[in-house]
């Protein structure tokens, strides 16, 4: 569930809200504001367990959505870094900035000198050249293995 | 990343006095599972990231002849740019400032 499901919800409760409150029957409620929302997105990015418990509490307090809710929660269990539209979009930029990043390491690894003859292909970290192999202390190295291990 | 015991209580606390089933209380502790979920894998990438930054930062500037002359230099290796300026559109220095 992101904070535009979020956002969904809290707008049928605040139409549940209305409907409890004058005693009539309504159709749904007016969208939600842009400042209601932006303040829903707050809540969920910027606001303690407790507070965001407050926020999600209030989107279910409606039983019917509940169905709603594991739908949307189900919707998004495979992909557990999708809490929210800002959370992903910041996952996104820094795994793109870890393979660019990774991509150079990759380009630079022996456009070094060696120590011995400064006109010699090496590593620039360890300034092994690539006959020898990197140096086992070299960071540049151990870099590329643990972006070629999957983890990134 | 699970949340704490201290976190489920909170959430708990929050949601007692409604009468809402079992069902609803675990989503909304999924949820908050999820977010956590998100924000440790951007606490992840951040710590990748400044590793990476720390290794490239470490071979920003290296020695090498300077072919014809054969005088040593100080330079990128990445544009071969005699330090500490960089060509403008040098890679690695994109990369340490962040940019694409």
């Amino acid at each position: 569930m992101n904070a535009d499901d979020l956002a969904r919800l809290l707008s049928h409760r605040e139409a549940d809200a209305s409907v409890a409150l004058d005693g009539e029957t309504q159709t749904w409620a007016e969208p939600m504001s842009d400042e209601r929302l932006a303040e829903v997105r707050r809540h969920v990015m910027h606001t303690g367990p407790t507070d965001l418990g407050h926020v999600i509490g209030t989107a279910l307090m409606a039983p019917e959505l509940l169905a709603e809710v594991e739908r949307l929660r189900e919707q998004t269990a495979t992909s557990a870094d999708t809490a929210s539209v800002e959370a992903l979009s910041e996952v996104e930029r820094l795994r793109a900035r870890v393979v660019q990043m990774g991509r150079l390491l990759r380009r630079l690894e022996w456009q070094g000198r060696s120590r011995w003859d400064y006109e010699y292909p090496a590593c620039p970290d360890c300034r092994s050249i690539e006959e020898d192999g990197h140096e086992p202390y070299c960071e540049l190295y151990a870099e590329l293995r643990e972006a070629s291990d999957g983890t990134d | 990343m699970a949340l704490t015991e201290d976190g489920i209580v909170a959430i708990n606390h929050e949601l007692n006095g409604t009468n809402w089933p079992s069902q609803a209380r675990q989503a909304v502790i999924d949820l908050f599972e999820q977010i956590a979920a998100g924000e440790a894998e951007v606490e992840r990438l951040r710590a990748r990231v400044a590793e990476l930054e720390a290794v490239l930062r470490g071979v920003e500037w290296v020695y090498m002849a300077w072919r014809g002359t054969g005088d040593t230099l100080v330079v990128c290796p990445s544009c071969t740019a005699k330090a500490p300026k960089h060509a403008p559109d040098c890679a690695l220095d994109a990369a340490l400032r962040g940019e694409e």
